[in-house]
């Protein structure tokens, strides 16, 4: 190759690798800052979750791009990031402790949507509205679903910020970092492995989805009573441990579920219908009602506890519509609505 | 260019471009057939912009291979033939030499590649979207990009490696190419010394899959990365600069 080639070769390897540099993006996609924008922007909906002074932009935010975290700071005039080396190098969205306070880690918007394209392959697939027989976009992982999902992990950092104390007191234990609570092992074994813990549970979810839907005070009542029947008959299998295991996942998530179902539920346009459970929801903050909600199936592991958590919210919202302005996390949802409902322990 | 000519007339007098190319012609046939259907999550697939971009995942799959098959043996074999010193008495280098040999390669891949494009003007015809067909352009010269990858790298390692481990090599990069983006997520969940090689690898391997990716985002009308084309061209310089390094011992 002559001299001449040679520098022009040169000269064009120079070229795509400088046009390579610049065409890269650097720092957080402009998507997710449009996602916290329009978390931002639910604040005065959410206010009426009745959650004593929940308010997300108290919690600091930061965005893990699989190499990176962005920590969005929100001045008066704009929004902004500052890059970080990542608290938790992995694709995980929860509520941590970081620099003294909680912070809500989350993946950016592409990696979660990778990620549930990955492992449901039909939330790839996108349909016209008429196209009803083909596969749908239930597991579609949307801008929406990350907006709720800040929204929950967010509620998780209200609940260890502000009721640290009562969480011990609902896992009795004196430090709840410790605590074994969140072992998985015990749900698998004694709950998911016993066959008769199964169905009373599926009976039990089948109850929570009549008493939600059901208008009627008295017949609510029925329902509970019923369910706690089964409830003390379930519980008989379990151990302790597990039973503390179950009413920690219930309590934590049950409520982080509920807020971020209404997250979700406030970004939909009114009547339009529900992806999650492809059913007309109507859900009218004001009156903390909500009619027509299917609860998704018995599962296995701790996803079960979030359905059925949110589902005792909603009980709660029909029976005493203010129990959540007092709530401190000690006890059990299940409690609260066996006291409202008038049934002794 | 006269020796990339010659290989050019080689591979199509030896006709295993188009027995390569007609086996997958046939899979796509097979595929797009009125019978046939692909389901996902137990639900049928069967409109034409669900079903462009998983074609183009096939059509990029199986060229991907073909690149490896069309590519290995080429330059071993001009050794092999003693064709090479018809070369060399010629004064020509072996840059050059091996250079027009792997653009050569390069060549018949995308003509292979087109031959797998006539299947997808095929289904685009028989799903009645003509006014699809002129994506078809832009997807197969991105999508020729990937291929061009594969096959520059096949050729440049048929010339270090012998060709089972050259084979062997080009193979594994090339699934770890089309499958990067899944490995990046793995990458992503798993902490620690697995993650970090992950890492590694993951950073020397070109992520065919996002070439491929942006194909299917002409049908799917999403925005096209401007980054991910360029980067592959700079890759495909890469490869060339690798011909001037790499020399052949025998010769």
């Amino acid at each position: 190759m002559g001299n001449m080639k040679k520098i022009a070769y040169g000269a064009v390897g120079v070229i795509l690798l400088f046009t390579t540099i610049f065409t890269g993006r650097t720092g957080l996609g402009e998507e997710n800052i449009e996602i916290y924008k329009k978390a931002l922007e639910l604040q005065s909906k959410m206010e009426g979750t009745g959650f004593e002074n929940f308010r997300l932009e108290d919690y600091t935010v930061a965005f893990y791009d699989g190499k990176n975290d962005y920590v969005i700071v929100n001045s008066d005039t704009e929004i902004t990031t500052q890059k970080r080396e990542p608290v938790m190098d992995t694709l995980v969205a929860t509520a941590w402790e970081t620099d003294g306070e909680y912070q809500v880690l989350c993946p950016t918007v592409e990696k979660l949507q990778g990620l549930v394209n990955m492992l449901m392959p039909a939330a790839q697939v996108q349909t016209t509205p008429e196209d009803t027989d083909s596969a749908n976009t239930d597991n579609a992982y949307t801008q929406e679903s990350h907006v709720a999902t800040i929204w929950h992990e967010a509620f998780h950092c209200y609940q260890l910020t502000n009721y640290e104390q009562g969480i011990e007191k609902l896992i009795g234990a004196e430090d709840r970092e410790t605590a074994n609570v969140a072992d998985t092992n015990l749900i698998v074994t004694e709950v998911d492995g016993n066959e008769q813990v199964v169905n009373l549970y599926k009976k039990e979810i089948a109850l929570l989805e009549k008493a939600i839907n059901e208008d009627d005070l008295d017949v609510v009542k029925e329902i509970i009573l019923e369910y706690k029947q089964l409830d003390e008959e379930r519980k008989e299998f379990l151990s302790s441990e597990c039973q503390l295991a179950e009413a920690y996942y219930t309590v934590m998530e049950g409520t982080a579920y509920y807020v971020e179902e209404l997250a979700y539920a406030n970004l939909q346009q009114p009547e339009k219908q529900d992806d999650r459970t492809n059913k007309n929801v109507v859900w009218d903050i004001n009156q903390t009602s909500a009619n027509d909600i299917k609860l998704e199936p018995y599962t296995e592991g701790t996803n079960k506890y979030y359905n059925i958590g949110r589902a005792q919210c909603l009980i709660l919202d029909k029976l005493s519509p203010d129990w959540k302005a007092d709530y401190d996390f000690s006890r059990e949802l299940i409690e609260l609505i066996y006291e409202e409902a008038g049934i002794l322990q | 260019m006269i020796i990339a000519a010659h290989a050019i007339k080689e591979k199509i007098r030896r006709k295993e471009l188009y027995i390569v190319a007609m086996i997958g012609v046939l899979v796509l046939i097979l595929f797009s057939a009125d019978g046939s259907t692909i389901s996902i999550a137990g639900k049928p697939i069967t409109d034409y912009d669900n079903l462009a971009p998983i074609f183009l995942i096939m059509v990029n799959a199986i060229c991907g291979a073909l690149a490896i098959f069309l590519s290995l043996k080429t330059i071993p074999n001009e050794y092999e033939r003693k064709t090479s010193h018809l070369v060399w008495i010629r004064g020509i280098s072996q840059t050059r030499y091996h250079s027009e040999l792997a653009i050569a390669n390069g060549i018949s891949c995308m003509l292979a590649e087109g031959i797998m494009f006539i299947g997808m003007i095929l289904f685009t015809l028989m799903k009645h979207r003509q006014d699809q067909l002129w994506k078809l352009i832009p997807a197969y010269f991105i999508m020729a990009l990937g291929i061009w990858i594969v096959s520059l790298l096949t050729s440049l390692l048929s010339i270090i490696f012998p060709g089972m481990v050259a084979g062997l090599i080009a193979a594994i990069v090339y699934l770890a190419g089309i499958f990067h983006s899944v490995l990046e997520l793995f990458g992503n969940m798993v902490s620690g010394l697995v993650g970090k090689l992950l890492d590694i690898v993951l950073w020397i391997v070109p992520n065919l899959h996002e070439i491929q990716a942006q194909a299917g985002n002409i049908f799917t009308g999403s925005s096209i990365s401007i980054h991910v084309i360029v980067k592959g061209l700079f890759i495909i310089w890469l490869l060339g600069l690798g011909f001037m390094i790499f020399k052949k011992k025998e010769a």
